[in-house]
C-alpha cells in the first residue's frame, strides 16, 4: 500500500469513527453512557488548597451515587485564579458529561464586572451544587482593642490583603465604602497564612475576608484563647455558629446599598461550586446533580470531610441556578456600584462630593489668566478660586456676564465648593 | 524537653512506623530523580492514605518522602546536568563536569554524605531551637523578609563567574521576568501578552529546566559523546573518595547546612535559590574557588547538596510554630496536621511537643535512610554515564519535556522550556552567567512584594530596624566588593576608562547585546501605561538593566580583550572552558559544525513539540525515542523497540494512571474525540 493510500484509509476510518460517536447519544441511558467511563473533575487550583481538598474528597464518593459508577479522577489545572478552567469548561472540554469542574466562587461575577478575559456566561453553566455555603468574617487582634465594627468609624485599623480581587482585599473596601469604616488595607501578602502570621507579630491589626470554616478549623486556638475578635460576618445569611456576631446585611444604610451587598456576597452561597459545561444532555445533568447531593448526604463523605475539618453545608445545583439567574439579572447601576465598592480604597470620592458649598461676601483682590483665577478677601477669609466658563455663574448687577468683565476691587458674593467657584455675583 | 525528645525517639523506632518511613523514603527518592516531580506532588497523593494512620506514622510517611527528594535529585543533576528538583540546579555546575571526567561516583559520594549531614543538621537545629522558635520568628516582619531577599540577591556577584557586569544585567532580567503576571498591588497584568498562561507569572520549573538542562543536553548532542566520554568510571572507589571529600571540607558542609536551614525557615526564600546562595557563599569564601568552581570542584557539589537538604528542617519551623508553610509541600503538610487534630502554633511546642519531636526525628532518620539507599544503588547509576548518547538522549529529552509540563500543565510550559533552553544555550556559549537569572527571578518578586507592604505599613521607619540594617549592609558589601576589586585590578577609575580602541570588536556577543537591548527596551516601553505601583519596580530595574547593557556593550565592543577591567569575555570561565566558543571571531570549521549540530538538535525538539500538538504526548514519546535512536545512532531494532515502548509504558503508568496528569490536547484528538478515549494523552 502506498503512503497516500494508507493515509486515506486512516482518514476514512477516522470519519467513520467520528460519525459513529456523534450520532448515538439519544437512546442511551445515563447508566449505559457512564458505564466504564471516566469523569474528569477539573480543579482550577494547585493541589493542597481548600478547593482542591473539597474536590478530592467529593471525588472519592461521588462515583457510588452515579448510574453506571464511572471512575472520577481529579486533575489540577491552575491558572488565573481558576479562570482557565472556567473558560475551558465553557468552550473546550467535552460537553458529554465526562468533564466537570470546580472553580473559584468569585469567578461567576467576572464577566459581569467587565473582565473580558472571562469567556463564559456563568448563568449558562450547569451548576451541580456547592459543597459548602461559606460565611466570611472580619477579625481584629485582641491587642487592637477593636471589638465592635462601629469603633472603626473613628479609629483606623490595618488589615492584610493577598492581592486585588481577593476577598481579603475586596471586603475591607466594601466595609469602608458602604459602612464608612476606616480600615487601612496593606496588600500583597503571598497568602492567607502569611496575613495571619503578620497579625501574630503585630504588623497587622486584623483581617477582613476570612472564611469562617477555615478560621474555625485552622486557627481554633485563636478563637478558644480569644486572640481575635470576630466583629462582622458577611454572606447572604447568618452562620448558625455565630448568632451574636453582627451581620453586614443588617447595617446597609439604604435599600440600594443592600442590593449592592447582596450582589457582592452572593458568591458566599456557592462557596465551593461544582459545575458542568453548558450543553451536557439534560438526563446526565440531572444524574450529576442528584449524585452530588447524594454524596453530600453520604455518611462516609461526611465522616471524611469532618476528619479533614471541612465544613459540610451544601446547597443544591438548582438553588445555585436560581441565585445565578438573579445575579445575572442585576440592574446595571447595582453592578457598577458593586464594582466601585469592591475596588476603591475608601470613601475619598464620596467625600469629595460632600465638600460643603459656602458663600463669602468680599472684594476681588487679584485676577489672573483672563480671570480664570480670582482671588478674594472678605469676612475674615481670603483665597483663590477657579472660575469656569461653563460651571461658574458670573453676574454683575444681576446680569449674567462673561468672567472677563470682573475687575479688581469689585464687591461680590463668592459661592464656591472647595476651590471651584460656583457663582460670583457682584453688585 | 529532653524527656520528650527521648520519648519521641522511642515512638519513632516502632517497627511499623519505621516501615512507613522507609516507604516514604523510597517514594521520595523516586520522585526526586524525575525532573518536575517532587515533594509537592507526592504529598498531595499520599495525604489521603495517611487519614487512617496515627499521626506519628502519618508524618513518618509524608516527611520520609518530602525530606529525601533533594538527596536523589543529585543523580540526574550530576549525570545529565538536569536538575531533579529546582533545589539542585547549583549541583550541576560542578557535579556535571565531574561526571564528564568520569568522576560521577565521587560526586555522588560527596553529595549523599553532604545531603545526610545537611539533613540531620537541619533537623537538629530545629530540635535545639524549639524554646526560642516563636520569639525569633515573631521578630521577622515584612521589612526583615525584604532584607533577607535583598541579602540573597547580593549573591549575584559571587555567582557571576568573573563577569560581574553581566551577572548584574542577567539578575536584572531575572527580576523583570519575575514581574510577569498580575502585580500584587494593583492587579495590573504585566507583560502577560494577553494569555491566561502568564496571569500568575512564569512557572519556575520550565524556566529552571530550560535554562540549565537543555543547554547541557544540546552540548552533549553537539559533542556526540556519552556523558563520561572515554574516561574510566570511578564508581565504588570514587564514592569513598567523595565521602572523604565531605569530611575534608567538613567546615564548609556545616556552614552551608546552617545557611540552608536558616534560609529555609524564612517564608518566600524558597528551595530554588537556597542552593545558589550556598554555592555563592562557597565560591566567595573557599580558597581558590574563583579558578576551579564551575569546572568540577567537589566543594561546589558539597555546598549545593548540604544546603538543600538542610532547608527541609528549616521549612518546618514556620509550619509548626505558626501554620505558615515554609515551602510549597509544607502547605500540604498543614492539611495532615488538621486531619490529625493538631493545631500548628504554640501547642506544638508545649502540649504536643512529642509530635513535634517525632517530626524532627522523621526528617533526620529519612535523611540517613535516603542517603544509605542512594549509596547502595549509585554504582549502577554512575554507569549510566557510559551509555551511548543516541540511547540516553531521547530518554532524557522526553523526561524533561514531561517534567517541564508539570510547571502549570499548560502548552505554555513546553514553549517556555524551549525558549529558556535557547536563551540558556546562548548564555552558556557566550560567557553569560545563568545563576543570577534564577536568583533575580525568585527573589525579585519577593523584594517587590515586601517593599510595598513595608512602605504601606511603616512608611520608611523600617529602614532603621537593626536586622534590616545589618542585612542591607552585608548585601551592599556583597554588591560593591567585586566591583571595587575590579576597579583595583584595572588600576582605579582611570584604568577602567582607558584601554578603549577605535576598532570595534564585533562577534556573536555583539548580536546578543543587541538582542537583549531590544528585548528589555520593548519591555520597558510597555510599562508606560501601567499604574504607578505596577511600574515602579519594572521601570527601575529595566532602567538599570539598560544602563548595564550599554556599559557592557561598550566594554565588549571597544576594549581589547587583554586590557584589564570590563573585558568580561576574557575572564569568564564559562567561555574559557569551552572548546567551541561561539564568541570566536573567525568562522572556523569547528564553529560551523557546532552550529550545524545545534540546529539539528533544535530540530529534534521542535519535532517533539509538533508531535505533541498533532498526535499527543505519549504517542510522540514512543515515536520520538524510536526515531532519534534510529536516525542518530542506527541502533538495532530490538533495542529501539524495547526502549521506546518501555519508556512510553512507564510514562503512561506514572503520569497518566498514577498522577492523572492533564495531557495537552492534540489536534488529532480534537478532530476525533473517540481516539482520545482509546489512546491516552491524545
Amino acid at each position: 500500500m502506498s503512503i497516500a493510500k494508507k493515509l486515506s484509509v486512516i482518514g476514512l476510518a477516522g470519519l467513520a469513527v467520528s460519525a459513529f460517536s456523534a450520532a448515538p447519544a439519544m437512546a442511551q441511558s445515563v447508566a449505559d453512557f457512564y458505564k466504564g467511563k471516566t469523569i474528569t473533575l477539573w480543579v482550577g487550583y494547585s493541589p493542597g488548597g481548600g478547593y482542591d481538598t473539597y474536590s478530592r474528597t467529593v471525588a472519592r464518593y461521588m462515583s457510588n451515587h452515579l448510574p453506571g459508577n464511572p471512575k472520577i479522577v481529579v486533575k489540577n489545572k491552575p491558572g488565573a485564579g481558576s479562570m482557565l478552567v472556567a473558560n475551558e469548561l465553557y468552550n473546550v472540554l467535552p460537553k458529554d458529561g465526562t468533564a466537570i469542574g470546580v472553580i473559584g466562587r468569585g469567578m461567576p461575577m467576572e464577566p459581569l464586572l467587565g473582565n473580558t478575559s472571562a469567556k463564559f456566561d456563568a448563568s449558562k453553566f450547569n451548576w451541580l451544587g456547592s459543597a459548602n455555603n461559606e460565611v466570611s468574617v472580619c477579625v481584629s487582634m485582641k491587642s487592637t482593642g477593636i471589638t465592635k465594627w462601629q469603633q472603626l468609624k473613628t479609629k483606623q485599623m490595618t488589615v492584610g490583603g493577598t492581592g486585588p480581587g481577593a476577598d481579603t482585599d475586596s471586603f475591607p473596601k466594601v466595609m469602608n465604602n458602604i459602612l464608612g469604616t476606616k480600615l487601612k488595607l496593606v496588600t500583597g501578602y503571598p497568602g492567607g497564612t502569611d496575613v495571619n502570621f503578620a497579625m501574630e507579630r503585630g504588623e497587622l491589626g486584623g483581617r477582613c475576608g476570612y472564611s469562617w470554616s477555615s478560621l474555625k478549623s485552622r486557627k481554633a486556638d485563636w478563637l478558644k484563647n480569644k486572640v481575635v475578635n470576630v466583629f462582622m460576618q458577611m454572606s447572604t445569611a447568618k452562620h448558625p455558629d455565630m448568632p451574636d456576631v453582627p451581620f453586614i446585611m443588617d447595617f446597609a444604610p439604604d435599600a440600594k446599598s443592600k442590593k449592592v451587598l447582596e450582589f457582592i456576597y452572593a458568591r458566599q452561597a456557592w462557596g465551593r461550586p461544582f459545575l458542568a459545561p453548558p450543553g451536557v444532555p439534560a438526563d446526565r445533568v440531572k444524574a450529576l446533580k442528584t449524585a452530588f447531593m447524594a454524596t453530600m448526604n453520604d455518611p462516609k463523605y461526611k465522616k471524611d470531610a469532618i476528619k479533614q475539618r471541612l465544613e459540610v453545608a451544601p446547597i443544591s445545583g438548582d438553588q445555585i441556578d436560581k441565585l445565578m439567574a438573579n445575579l445575572y439579572a442585576s440592574p446595571k447601576e447595582v453592578i457598577e456600584a458593586a464594582k466601585r465598592a469592591t475596588n476603591s480604597a475608601d470613601k475619598t470620592e464620596v467625600a469629595k462630593a460632600v465638600i460643603p458649598i459656602e458663600t463669602v461676601k468680599g472684594v476681588i483682590t487679584k485676577l489672573r489668566n483672563g480671570a480664570r483665577k480670582v482671588s478674594y478677601k472678605g469676612q475674615g477669609r481670603k483665597g483663590s478660586l477657579g472660575v469656569s466658563g461653563r460651571r461658574t455663574k458670573v453676574t454683575i448687577g444681576g446680569k449674567k456676564v462673561k468672567r472677563k468683565k470682573l475687575k479688581v476691587g469689585m464687591k461680590c458674593d463668592f459661592t464656591f465648593q472647595g476651590s471651584a467657584a460656583k457663582a460670583i455675583s457682584c453688585g | 524537653m529532653l524527656a520528650m525528645a527521648a520519648k519521641a525517639i522511642a515512638t519513632m523506632t516502632d517497627p511499623l512506623r519505621l516501615m512507613y518511613l522507609a516507604l516514604g523514603v523510597i517514594i521520595g527518592l523516586g520522585l526526586g530523580v524525575i525532573p518536575g516531580l517532587g515533594g509537592i506532588v507526592g504529598m498531595a497523593i499520599l495525604l489521603p492514605f495517611t487519614f487512617s494512620l496515627d499521626p506519628f506514622s502519618a508524618f513518618a510517611l509524608l516527611l520520609g518522602m518530602g525530606s529525601v527528594t533533594t538527596t536523589s535529585d543529585t543523580i540526574p543533576a550530576v549525570l545529565f546536568g538536569v536538575p531533579g528538583t529546582t533545589g539542585s540546579a547549583a549541583t550541576i555546575l560542578d557535579g556535571h563536569p565531574l561526571a564528564k571526567k568520569g568522576q560521577a561516583g565521587r560526586a555522588f559520594g560527596a553529595a549523599y554524605s553532604a545531603s545526610l549531614i545537611g539533613g540531620v543538621f537541619g533537623a537538629l537545629l530545629l530540635a535545639i531551637s524549639i524554646p526560642i522558635l516563636r520569639p525569633v520568628m515573631l521578630s521577622i516582619g515584612s521589612p526583615e523578609l525584604l532584607a533577607f531577599a535583598v541579602f540573597g540577591l547580593c549573591m549575584v556577584a559571587a555567582l557571576s563567574a568573573g563577569a560581574p557586569l553581566r551577572g548584574l544585567t542577567v539578575a536584572g532580567f531575572g527580576i523583570m521576568i519575575a514581574m510577569i503576571g498580575a502585580d500584587p498591588q494593583s492587579g495590573t497584568q504585566r507583560w502577560s501578552l494577553g494569555t491566561l498562561y502568564l496571569w500568575d507569572g512564569l512557572p519556575l520549573v520550565p524556566v529552571t529546566i530550560g535554562l540549565f538542562a537543555l543547554p547541557e543536553l544540546a552540548d552533549m548532542a553537539i559533542q556526540r559523546r556519552s556523558i563520561a566520554g572515554d574516561s574510566k568510571i570511578d564508581s565504588r572507589s570514587g564514592q569513598w573518595e567523595g565521602i572523604k571529600d565531605t569530611f575534608r571540607h567538613w567546615w564548609l558542609v556545616i556552614r552551608v547546612s546552617w545557611l540552608g536551614s536558616t534560609l529555609g525557615a524564612i517564608p518566600g526564600i524558597g528551595a530554588a535559590v537556597i542552593d545558589w546562595i550556598a554555592y555563592g557563599h562557597a565560591a566567595r569564601t573557599e580558597k581558590g574557588a574563583a579558578e576551579t568552581f564551575g569546572t568540577g570542584d567537589i566543594r561546589g557539589v558539597l555546598a549545593s547538596e548540604g544546603s538543600n537538604n538542610a532547608k527541609e528542617g528549616g521549612a518546618l519551623v514556620p509550619t509548626i510554630a505558626f501554620g505558615v508553610p515554609g515551602s510549597a509541600s509544607m502547605a500540604i503538610l498543614l492539611g495532615a496536621f488538621l486531619v490529625h487534630g493538631l493545631q500548628p502554633g504554640p501547642d506544638m511546642l508545649s502540649k504536643n511537643l512529642d509530635v513535634t519531636y517525632s517530626i524532627i526525628w522523621s526528617v533526620a532518620l529519612a535523611n540517613i535512610l535516603g542517603a544509605g539507599i542512594c549509596f547502595g544503588f549509585s554504582n549502577q547509576f554512575a554507569k549510566v554515564a557510559l551509555i551511548r548518547q543516541p540511547i540516553i538522549m531521547p530518554i532524557i529529552l522526553t523526561v524533561i519535556m514531561v517534567g517541564a509540563y508539570q510547571g502549570s500543565r499548560n502548552w505554555g510550559d513546553l514553549i517556555t522550556v524551549v525558549l529558556f533552553g535557547l536563551l540558556g544555550w546562548f548564555m552558556k556559549r557566550l560567557g553569560w552567567p545563568r545563576p543570577p537569572l534564577i536568583l533575580g527571578f525568585v527573589l525579585g518578586a519577593v523584594v517587590e512584594r515586601y517593599y510595598f507592604i513595608s512602605v504601606s505599613r511603616y512608611d520608611y521607619g523600617w529602614l532603621t530596624n537593626p536586622i534590616v540594617m545589618v542585612l542591607f549592609a552585608i548585601a551592599l558589601w556583597g554588591f560593591a566588593r567585586p566591583l571595587i576589586r575590579e576597579a583595583k585590578m584595572a588600576g582605579g577609575i582611570g584604568g577602567m576608562l582607558s584601554g578603549y580602541s577605535r576598532t570595534a570588536n564585533i562577534n556573536m556577543n555583539t548580536l546578543f547585546y543587541g538582542a537583549a537591548f531590544v528585548l528589555v527596551g520593548v519591555m520597558l516601553t510597555q510599562t508606560v501605561l501601567w499604574k504607578f505601583d505596577a511600574r515602579l519596580v519594572p521601570q527601575a530595574i529595566g532602567g538599570i538593566s539598560i544602563a548595564l547593557l550599554i556599559l557592557g556593550f561598550i566594554n565588549h565592543t571597544f576594549k581589547s580583550p587583554g586590557s584589564g577591567a570590563g573585558g568580561d569575555d576574557a575572564k569568564s570561565k564559562a567561555v574559557a572552558s569551552l572548546k567551541l566558543d561561539l564568541s570566536a571571531d573567525t568562522q572556523s570549521e569547528e564553529l560551523k559544525i557546532t552550529i550545524h549540530r545545534a540546529l539539528i538538535f533544535l530540530g529534534w525538539i521542535i519535532g517533539f513539540l509538533i508531535g505533541v500538538a498533532i498526535i499527543g504526548m505519549l504517542p510522540t514519546i514512543l515515536f520520538f525515542i524510536a526515531a532519534y535512536m534510529w536516525v542518530e545512532g542506527r541502533e538495532n531494532l530490538k533495542l529501539i523497540l524495547s526502549t521506546s515502548v518501555g519508556i512510553t509504558v512507564f510514562s503512561f503508568i506514572l503520569f497518566d494512571q498514577t498522577l492523572s496528569l492533564p495531557w495537552p490536547r492534540s489536534l488529532l484528538g480534537n478532530l476525533y474525540p473517540v481516539l482520545r478515549d482509546t489512546i491516552p494523552s491524545m
